[in-house]
């Protein structure tokens, strides 16, 4: 199975708490996937860069190694250890895939979960309550945000396979997905002709990758979703977040559920109604399923 | 559990497990309840299932997957939105929604009836067998797939191969219907059909003329293989 989730608000300059009501509706999805849950969020873009990386523990001074990795190759305003690993604003001017893999070579206990100027990506083995209470996703504020929760079924469990993935090297783009992309050795066998790195085995990485791609060419939104539906087998419903919107996708079959609410205020996505209702018991809205090969997005 | 009024009965869904809700309401309804109360269904999957009393169970808010699915006697009325499968699968009895329900509704129901005031999303009665399944708003792609016998009633628009391999059973569409599938044919509606309509129609208080409905049923090329016909099954198949 899998659950997905997603929260926008439309006003852009509307900072909600898209952190509660992204724990409050993976947790209510947490029997669609106990292995591992994740978020991206995205709160007012800074000048320079946020980073979150995994580091695997390797005893003392791992995380003075991972500075010294990213002082390397860009300016440090600040690093903090967080429980999984660290997180990092950074003043970059090159290009994100020599800074993501420049690390990486440099501390081989470093994974970069994600770069970008306005989101971070938050993942862990376990529940959405768990990860709150090691990261207090709850407390963050924001103008939108996508979340995971993930029951594995063909690649690892652990932090690196864990959704959203990022969609590297490209800033402020994430990707969550339920379903299974048959198709998805061909495409990333394409990227990797064009020089792209995959951190994992996971179809929803080259996923991820495979629209990012297209939208760092100048593609809009709208049809780089729309296309996928023609080119991708398999089953899915998924959700991409940028900068400064989401956009969603199901497959021609509707094999995978989603449902859409939306209000002057805000457009929330999840796999179940379940889910909205936990995290908007009162509201007067009306989430309906979506169409099999429906696309659509929204831009704050 | 606590009664509210002479046999109605209140059940609090928070804090209680599916199984424990759907207990209680077994044992109000053997106890002569002739109506129960849920508070706080809050989508949770699975709720009334299995209900054979002749009873009525009000849900305040929205219900999850499979609600009322295996229904024989009972009534349920979500006050609210339903998820996948909503009345799957009924015997006999009634399932109303005030809102829109998800895929699947009414699937293989065999008696009864599904009145949905919304949308339905995709599969609406497929492999219906029975009953009949009214739908104030709209319905998804491959609606009335493979079904046998009943009717589908829908007041708005229909997705795309709508009744695809239906052997029995008739299909009413007042909108657009997107397309039809495969040995779904157009027939013209009968006074038997608009005394139907008129009835479903007055029934749950939608507001539409019975002879603006388009009538669809099998073509019936399905039902035996002939090479003749092989066009028509390529295209089923």
């Amino acid at each position: 199975m899998c659950g997905i989730t997603g929260i926008l608000f439309k006003d852009p300059e509307r900072v909600g708490p898209v952190g509660r009501i992204q724990v409050e509706m993976l947790q209510a999805l947490n029997r669609r996937g106990p292995d591992s849950t994740g978020v991206a969020l995205y709160g007012p873009p800074e000048t320079g860069f946020l980073l979150r990386a995994r580091l695997q523990p390797d005893g003392e001074g791992h995380v003075e190694r991972a500075r010294n990795a990213i002082e390397d190759l860009a300016t440090v305003r600040e690093l903090a250890p967080t429980p999984g690993g660290v997180r990092a604003s950074v003043a970059y001017e090159g290009e994100l895939a020599a800074l993501a893999d420049g690390v990486e070579a440099a501390e081989a206990t470093l994974d970069v979960l994600s770069l970008g100027r306005s989101m971070q990506i938050v993942k862990e083995v376990g529940s959405a309550e768990e990860l709150d209470g090691a990261y207090d996703i709850s407390s963050f504020e924001g103008g939108h945000a996508i979340g995971h929760t993930r029951m594995a079924t063909e690649s690892r469990v652990d932090t690196l396979h864990s959704h959203p993935f990022w969609a590297r090297p490209f800033a402020d783009i994430a990707l969550v997905h339920n379903g299974h992309v048959t198709n998805e050795h061909k495409l990333r066998r394409r990227l990797e002709q064009r020089g792209h790195q995959f951190l994992t085995d996971n179809d929803s990485e080259v996923l991820a990758a495979y629209l990012a791609d297209q939208l760092e060419r100048g593609e809009d939104l709208g049809e780089v979703l729309e296309r996928s539906v023609r080119e991708l087998d398999g089953s899915f419903a998924y959700l991409v977040s940028t900068a400064d919107g989401i956009g969603f996708a199901r497959d021609q079959f509707g094999l995978k559920p989603l449902l859409l609410a939306e209000t002057d205020d805000y457009v929330v996505l999840a796999s179940e109604d379940i889910a909205i209702r936990a995290a908007f018991p009162d509201d007067d809205i009306h989430p309906r399923e979506l169409g099999a090969g429906e696309t659509r997005s929204w831009r704050r | 559990m606590a009664a509210v009024a002479a046999r109605q009965v209140e059940i609090d869904c928070a804090g209680r497990s599916t199984r424990e809700i759907n207990q209680q309401i077994r044992r109000a309804a053997s106890e002569g309840a002739a109506e129960i109360v849920l508070l706080h269904p809050a989508g949770r999957h699975n709720l009334c299932v299995a209900l054979f009393d002749p009873v009525t169970v009000r849900l305040r808010g929205d219900a999850g997957w499979y609600c009322g699915g295996m229904l024989d006697g009972g009534t349920v009325v979500v006050e609210g939105n339903a998820g996948w499968g909503v009345a799957e699968n009924t015997m006999s009895g009634r399932v109303e929604v005030v809102g829109n329900v998800g895929t699947g509704a009414g699937a293989t129901m065999h008696g009864g009836e599904l009145y949905v005031s919304g949308d339905a999303g995709s599969r609406a009665a497929i492999s219906l067998k029975g009953g009949a399944v009214v739908v104030g708003g709209s319905v998804g792609y491959m609606s009335g797939f493979m079904m046998q016998r009943g009717s589908l009633v829908v007041c708005g628009d229909a997705g795309e191969a709508l009744g695809d391999s239906m052997y029995e059973g008739t299909i009413y569409v007042a909108g657009e219907v997107a397309s039809l599938g495969a040995d779904a044919v157009d027939a013209e509606a009968g006074d038997d059909d608009l005394e139907f309509l008129r009835g479903e129609l007055e029934r749950h208080g939608v507001d539409h003329d019975p002879s603006s409905f388009r009538k669809i049923v099998s073509g019936r090329k399905l039902w035996n293989f002939s090479k003749k016909e092989f066009e028509v099954w390529k295209t089923a198949m």
